[in-house]
């Protein structure tokens, strides 16, 4: 009976073991939250990256976004000097502070953050520079520079997933007159559906028949722009690219 | 006796000519018959286009919250649309007007061009999203042009056009139901 029962426990070890190792292999990434890389830094600190955004006219523009960190009471601040400023823009600033939070595994109260956007735009409004702010937070706490050439744009979760956003072919156009060499876009998002409209009419039956079909085109972005356009899900995928 | 003569001459000539007047008009009437002029009225006077319909079943539309439902027979193509799409559909179900939406005014365009609709379809889907047409004519013209199959659905519960499925995609996406 006795040895029964310790191959019961003993199976129930390997399952355990087995079912324990199986889970911590799919979990997403970025909730892996084991990266213990604290680094307080002593008075203040900031970090600049480029922004990629979209004109009134569709049409792509780069922008910079300073990330400063300095002792404070835990307030966030978005400033964007003349412009306005939309609130979804500053709703994904205070995702990018948690998810900066979530990924160095520190509570951010005793700092003031200071977002300041520049561009040249009369609306601030939009998630996709959530990723780079996310990533300029984390690099000042680090007391980091960003890597030069490199953009980012993607909406941010607390969790540190970066999420799709609009208009990746306009924004990867701008980065490339700006000089950016690579640019970090959501997963799925270097390939931009191209939709085109055809119409074409034929006789048939004594009848003038025009079709009209919409056919869609997948265009790979960094090979039709000749920049390095690199599709990344999280936060510890994209930071890499910039220490 | 020589003027008698070109009396009768004179007499000849009108009649023939009222009678080639009156086989001309005749032949005009049947070219017209099979050839139809328009008369402003879509329709009327011109032939329907009959669309190739093989490989296609005719369908019963239904709208259910955001569930847009397509039957034939035993078998029904369901799929989720937008909230605004799904209230334009039944809107036009049910002949109720708010203001008038996008299809409203698709409707008014189409009537007042003298323009009709001969059927709407869906006739594929690429990566899981179904695709529609709209065949339209107008005259001796015909329209095919891709659609949603929300649009194509809330234009033709306005235009009171049958509507198609494609048994293949049917299969393929369909779930039996009886």
């Amino acid at each position: 009976m006795k040895k029964k029962e310790g191959k019961a426990v003993y199976y129930m070890l390997v399952v355990g073991l087995v079912l324990g190792i199986l889970i911590g292999i799919n979990l997403p990434q970025s909730i892996q939250v084991v990266q213990n890389t604290k680094t307080y830094i002593e008075n203040s600190s900031s970090a600049e990256l480029p922004i990629a955004g979209v004109d009134n006219e569709g049409n792509g523009v780069i922008g910079t976004v300073v990330v400063e960190v300095k002792k404070g009471t835990g307030t966030v601040s978005f400033d964007v000097g003349e412009s306005l400023k939309g609130l979804s823009a500053q709703a994904s600033a205070l995702n990018a502070v948690n998810a900066a939070e979530s990924y160095l595994n520190i509570d951010s109260s005793d700092y003031d953050i200071n977002f300041v956007v520049k561009a040249n735009a009369s609306l601030i409004d939009g998630p996709s520079a959530g990723a780079a702010m996310a990533i300029g937070t984390i690099l000042a706490f680090q007391n980091k520079s960003a890597a030069e050439g490199v953009a980012i744009t993607g909406s941010i979760e607390d969790n540190g997933q970066i999420t799709p956003v609009g208009s990746v072919m306009e924004k990867a156009l701008a980065a490339k007159n700006a000089g950016i060499t690579t640019f970090l876009v959501p997963e799925g998002e270097s390939i931009n559906a191209d939709i085109q409209r055809a119409k074409e009419c034929n006789k048939v039956n004594g009848f003038r028949v025009c079709r009209i079909r919409y056919t869609t085109e997948d265009v790979n972005i960094g090979e039709s722009l000749g920049i390095n356009v690199v599709e990344v899900s999280s936060i510890m995928e994209a930071l890499p690219y910039f220490e | 006796m020589k003027a008698r003569k070109t009396s009768q001459g004179v007499g000849f000539y009108i009649i023939a000519i009222l009678l080639v007047a009156v086989i001309a008009f005749s032949a005009g009437i049947i070219v017209s018959g099979l050839k139809p002029v328009y008369s402003g009225e879509a329709g009327t006077n011109y032939a329907v286009f009959q669309p190739d319909r093989t490989g296609y079943s005719e369908a019963k539309m239904a709208i259910s919250g955001n569930n847009l439902s397509f039957t034939t027979g035993c078998r029904e193509l369901s799929m989720l649309i937008t909230e605004d799409q799904a209230f334009s559909i039944a809107a036009g179900a049910a002949g109720h007007y708010v203001r008038p939406l996008p299809h409203d005014l698709m409707q008014d365009m189409i009537d007042n061009m003298g323009a009709t609709v001969v059927e709407g379809r869906i006739d594929e889907s690429i990566d899981g999203i179904h695709r529609a047409k709209i065949i339209l004519q107008w005259k001796d013209n015909v329209l095919d042009v891709d659609s949603r199959p929300s649009d194509m659905a809330a234009l033709s519960v306005r235009m009171g056009n049958p509507v198609y499925v494609s048994n293949e995609v049917m299969n393929a996406y369909g779930s039996r139901v009886c």
